[in-house]
């Protein structure tokens, strides 16, 4: 009875912290501090999976980054209609401003 | 004994624990130099950088900008996967298609408004130098690649070249790395913009 109330303490926690990741950006430069990189931003958020991969969207060291995690091969699809798309948008900007 | 036992597991519950937080499993230059880094437990990751247009990014993710971000024309966007996986591969192409295509299309627009940009050019002579008999499809990619991060970053060209290189520089073979290089270093001399000529230097030298 207590092995089993000890597994359900450990197993969740050990499998939450496998499935889990922290994206942190820091500056190249130390703290003068404390000698070590800056943290400047830092998400939580899932680990990339087997058939899944993560986005981030970074706007710059003062503002925390958008963190997409469970994107799949679908969404590669779509950002590569996306690039085709913009790169059409150029053109007929072109042309129409010609 | 008991009670030893579950202090033992205790302490090996809290190590992985511990452990799996502060493991660096993979790590990419954002384009103002600071470093994203992604730590936890698992395999190592491999990491891509694009500067994405908002309308990209909301197709790639399923959700809008975040509101609080200043306006730019594009977003440095870094897209994470276990470096085992199949979707590793499936996203190195992405980005190398993807890039080429935007190069394409800024080149063709350029030649139809008649503007000799200097950025089309740098691009159009990176897609030229593409079949180059050292080449390999890789290396026209992460050539094409460090072009687009200078030409779409006019604040600072050099900063983005470097990061792309950097990024770039752990998937190439020695005898590509050079190949890129001697590119980047042609390039430069036939960039007009020096801004532009300045940062494909840094880059190249980035690779050694």
């Amino acid at each position: 009875m207590k092995k089993l109330r000890l597994m359900l303490v450990f197993v969740p926690l050990i499998l939450c912290a496998c499935s889990t990741a922290q994206y942190v950006v820091e500056s190249p430069t130390p703290d003068p501090v404390t000698g070590k990189p800056k943290v400047l931003q830092s998400v939580t958020s899932n680990a990339p999976g087997g058939d899944s991969f993560v986005i981030v969207v970074y706007y710059g060291s003062a503002i925390t980054p958008t963190v997409n995690a469970g994107a799949d091969s679908s969404a590669l699809v779509n950002a590569t209609a996306a690039a085709g798309q913009d790169a059409l948008n150029l053109v007929q900007k072109a042309l129409l401003t010609k | 004994m008991w009670k030893l036992r579950r202090r033992a597991l205790s302490i090996l519950a809290v190590a992985v624990i511990v452990s799996g937080c502060g493991h660096t499993l993979g790590q990419a230059t954002l384009t103002d130099g600071n470093v994203l880094l992604v730590q936890g437990q698992g395999s190592d990751v491999s990491t891509q950088v694009q500067c994405l247009t908002p309308d990209t990014i909301t197709k790639l993710t399923g959700s809008n900008i975040s509101p609080g971000a200043p306006k730019q024309d594009c977003y440095t966007v870094v897209s994470i996967s276990a470096k085992s996986s199949n979707i590793s591969n499936a996203i190195t192409q992405y980005v190398q298609q993807s890039t080429q295509l935007q190069a394409q299309g800024s080149l063709i627009a350029s030649a139809v408004a008649g503007k000799a940009a200097p950025a089309a050019a740098a691009v159009s002579a990176a897609t030229a130098a593409a079949p180059a008999p050292a080449a390999s499809p890789a290396t026209a990619g992460v050539v094409s690649a460090i072009v687009s991060a200078a030409v779409s970053n006019p604040a600072n060209p050099t900063g983005a070249a470097q990061a792309a290189a950097s990024n770039a520089a752990p998937r190439l073979a020695p005898n590509a790395k050079s190949s890129a290089q001697q590119q980047l270093q042609n390039l430069s001399t036939t960039a007009s913009d020096p801004s532009i000529a300045g940062a494909l230097r840094a880059a190249a030298g980035q690779l050694q």
